[in-house]
């Protein structure tokens, strides 16, 4: 089984992926900080990190720096959660070291299917 | 010639032989020329020959008892017969040096004669020179004619331009005259004494060649000697006696006085008369000389006459010259000065005018016409020692002198004037200054009337300055509070971006599961109720998003994400993304595209414009077509048109399409969704990318968008 590790500080989206990912057949691990965040990353070592990118101590963005810096976090897959208005933080997600990013607000209906092209690269290949 | 030689033969024998009998008459006659020369030589009355010579003859000829025949001729024809010793002797003829060559003379002259002139009207002929330019008759061949000093020769040595005319006798040289054929003529005196008056001429003072009249004899002639010998010893003998008849003979033609002269008369007459000559001939001389010297005289003075009227030419020239000088000096609207300065300071005018008074006052120039230098004495001292400075240093520099002073011109008057001038150092070590003295007074007053308004200006610029740099600070002031406010306003964007979509992701997630029948099975109710509930969320969330496009837009936060893309692709994304919606009306979307075009540009901005235009055209046609096409001109601009067979733009509302929140027709309102700010936002997008955006639209036909947009690469 997979593990999804969730960063997230708003509750209803937390609850909300948290739900559409376990009803999916993924482990869920969350948070609401990017600081303990950052510690779950490196030592649960999950197959996707989905990194929301307003979050109330440190953003999502210099988490993800922070994770890349060290060496367990360097191999990690990141997805980071965009807002469609501000523009510019699709690349500085990727700049930040994010292997890809997801726009909010969420949509249900493709939301598994895009997750899968993180979760399973080979099969898109 | 034989007959002549033997005649001469006969003649010479006899003679001798008579020389030898005394008593007895010679045989042959001696042949003895004669014409008509009175009272020399002439016929009478009686057609006997008379005269003073043939007379003497007869007392000779008589005494010798001598037989003689005259041979009568003219002149000419007279000496030509004694030259061919056709005759034995010639009477009156004068002794010459050319004559006494063809001729023996003998050796007593019989009577002196000389040449005179003759005119009808008053003579006016003193000496050769005044014969220029007359006709003057003369006798051919006589000795006053040809002779060595006869007038031929002499008018030659005298370059004296006249015409002679030559006639035969003297007679017809007093009848030219006296027919005025003749200016003049000339006749021996004793032809003059004895006609003149019949033939009304006067006679001239000018007289010439005065000759001794002797018998001539043809040369080489046997008998000539023995005739010469004889003739001279009567002569001797009759001239010695002033008792003799030949005394008798010229008192008879009025040659002689009648009552007897003592005997040293006759020597005193003839050293009278050649001291006459003498006189004559001097005063001849004289009378040429005077002429010449009277005409270089006359050329002197004619140069002098000339150099007197250039002189007084060049005098007038001066005059005018120095009248237009004196003009110039006095009508320049200035005081010109040249004036010497010797070292001791003291200067000495060169060039002064009339017009001191007229610039600088009664006073000063009372005081200039005693002494020029005290014109300097009137300078105000202050601009005086400015002045001086300045001299010394043009002196030294040579520069010209450009100067402003003031001058007293009385108590209560200063006046300004300007001065112009160069100086120029003399050989005697004084300085020359020159130049002129404007008055400049009314310009300074002017200058001073400037700076006063000037300084106004200066002190209303200073007080305006305050007020603008207040204003300035004021406005930089508002400007910050402005831009402040913007950011507040972008903080606050940002801000509600995220807050009011971080719910719409609950409303939109949730619902979307739901409906996914993730959470369990729906009834036909709950999932028409939560389609409703979706589909209002995400008309919300286009909603925020637009608003917030245009607010970034408008307070210029819009970032652009420049690239070089093909627009054809573009377009098709489009299409592809619009395809269901359309299929479900029944519409054909179309692309015309003629070739591949790519363009450096905002990609993710130039798609919204394209979606924006499209779900328009598709979202307002009811059936027919959404045709795009797209076209890159020459200057790198691209155009893209989206046209639809929709209901189309009545004219009067073309204005407000492009109005946020004004759908068109109210009646599509409800039926149409949308937030009210496609339009606005495309044509703000479209601006954002340098480009435009047109409309034209035929209502009930159709629309179509033609949007511009140029190539963003910089160059």
């Amino acid at each position: 089984m997979k593990t999804v590790l969730l960063i997230e500080d708003n509750a209803a989206n937390l609850y909300l992926i948290t739900y559409m990912l376990e009803k999916s057949g993924l482990k869920v691990i969350s948070t609401k900080e990017g600081l303990e965040g950052i510690k779950l990353a490196l030592e649960k070592q999950p197959d996707l990190i989905i990194m929301d990118v307003q979050l109330p101590d440190i953003n999502g963005l210099e988490a993800t720096r922070r994770i890349r810096l060290d060496k367990r976090g360097k191999d990690l897959t990141i997805v980071a959660l965009t807002s469609y208005a501000m523009t510019g933080d699709k690349q500085r997600a990727l700049d930040a070291g994010c292997s890809g990013y997801m726009e909010k607000p969420i949509n249900p209906e493709i939301f598994i299917s895009e997750l899968s092209k993180f979760l399973y690269p080979e099969k898109e290949k | 010639m034989d007959n002549v030689s033997t005649r001469n033969l006969l003649l010479t024998v006899l003679l001798i032989l008579s020389f030898g009998l005394r008593s007895q008459q010679s045989a042959f006659p001696i042949k003895v020329g004669v014409y008509n020369n009175y009272p020399k030589v002439y016929l009478n009355e009686n057609g006997q020959v008379a005269g003073i010579f043939p007379e003497i003859f007869q007392l000779i000829a008589s005494a010798e008892n001598w037989q003689v025949e005259y041979v009568p001729g003219n002149w000419n024809e007279c000496l030509q017969r004694l030259q061919n010793q056709e005759i034995d002797i010639m009477v009156d003829v004068a002794l010459s040096d050319d004559r006494q060559k063809i001729f023996d003379f003998n050796n007593e002259s019989v009577l002196i004669s000389w040449g005179t002139i003759y005119t009808k009207s008053r003579p006016n002929i003193n000496s050769v020179l005044d014969l220029s330019d007359k006709n003057i008759a003369v006798m051919k061949n006589s000795i006053l004619t040809t002779g060595q000093d006869g007038i031929y020769n002499l008018v030659q040595r005298y370059e004296v331009k006249c015409k002679f005319i030559e006639v035969d006798d003297y007679e017809q040289v007093f009848e030219l005259v006296r027919q005025e054929k003749a200016d003049a003529g000339i006749v021996n005196r004793h032809f003059g004494a004895a006609f003149g008056k019949q033939y009304g001429l006067i006679k001239s003072n000018f007289i010439f060649l005065p000759s001794q009249l002797r018998f001539a004899f043809p040369k080489n002639s046997s008998h000539s000697a023995f005739l010469i010998e004889k003739i001279d010893k009567h002569l001797t003998r009759l001239e010695n006696d002033m008792n003799s008849d030949y005394y008798t003979i010229l008192t008879k033609y009025n040659l002689y006085p009648k009552k007897a002269s003592p005997l040293w008369l006759m020597p005193l007459l003839i050293l009278l008369c050649l001291l006459t000559i003498f006189f004559i001939i001097s005063s001849l001389i004289m009378k040429w000389r005077i002429k010449q010297k009277t005409l270089e005289l006359q050329t002197a003075n004619d140069d002098l006459k000339r150099e007197i009227t250039k002189h007084r030419e060049t005098l007038a020239e001066l005059e005018k010259s120095r009248e237009i000088y004196r003009n110039f000096v006095e009508n320049i609207p200035g005081l010109v000065f040249m004036y010497d300065q010797s070292s001791d300071g003291n200067r000495l005018p060169i060039i002064t005018t009339n017009r001191h008074e007229e610039f600088l006052g009664k006073i000063i120039a009372d005081s200039i016409k005693s002494d020029y230098n005290n014109f300097f004495n009137f300078i105000i001292p202050e601009d005086w020692n400015k002045l001086q400075k300045v001299a010394l240093t043009i002196e030294n520099t040579k520069q010209n002198l450009d100067f402003e002073y003031r001058v007293k011109l009385s108590e209560d008057r200063v006046k300004w004037f300007r001065v112009l001038g160069k100086v120029k150092m003399l050989e005697d070590g004084k300085t020359r200054w020159q130049g002129v003295i404007l008055d400049v007074d009314d310009r300074k007053k002017i200058e001073r009337e400037l700076e006063l308004y000037r300084e106004q200006l200066e002190k209303l610029v200073e007080c305006r300055t305050i007020d603008l740099e207040q204003k300035t600070s004021e406005l930089e002031k508002a400007n910050q509070e402005l831009l402040e406010a913007d950011r507040l306003k972008s903080i606050f964007l940002a801000s509600m971006s995220h807050e009011l979509r971080t719910p719409l992701n609950s409303i939109i997630g949730f619902t979307g599961i739901l409906l996914m029948g993730m959470v369990g099975d729906l009834t036909d109710e709950q999932r028409y109720q939560l389609d409703i509930v979706k589909k209002s969320a995400s008309h919300l969330l286009d909603l925020i998003n637009d608003i917030l496009d245009i607010s970034k837009i408008e307070a210029n936060k819009a970032e652009l994400a420049c690239q070089q893309f093909f627009i054809n692709d573009l377009i098709h994304e489009v299409i592809q993304l619009l395809q269901p919606k359309a299929a479900e009306k029944g519409i054909n979307l179309f692309y015309e595209a003629a070739e591949r075009i790519d363009i450096y540009s905002d990609q993710r901005r130039l798609k919204q414009i394209l979606i924006n235009l499209a779900s328009n055209a598709v979202k307002f046609t009811e059936k027919g077509n959404v045709t795009f096409t797209s076209e890159k001109l020459k200057s790198g601009e691209m155009i893209i048109t989206v046209t639809d067979t929709g209901k189309g733009v009545k004219p009067e509302d073309m204005k407000k399409l492009f109005e946020p929140f004004q759908q068109i027709d109210a009646s599509l309102t409800k039926k149409q969704e949308g937030t009210g700010l496609g339009l606005h936002l495309t044509q703000k997008i479209v601006t954002l990318l340098n480009g435009k955006i047109t409309v034209q639209s035929e209502f009930g036909k159709g629309t179509t968008f033609r949007v511009t947009l140029p190539d963003l690469r910089e160059e």
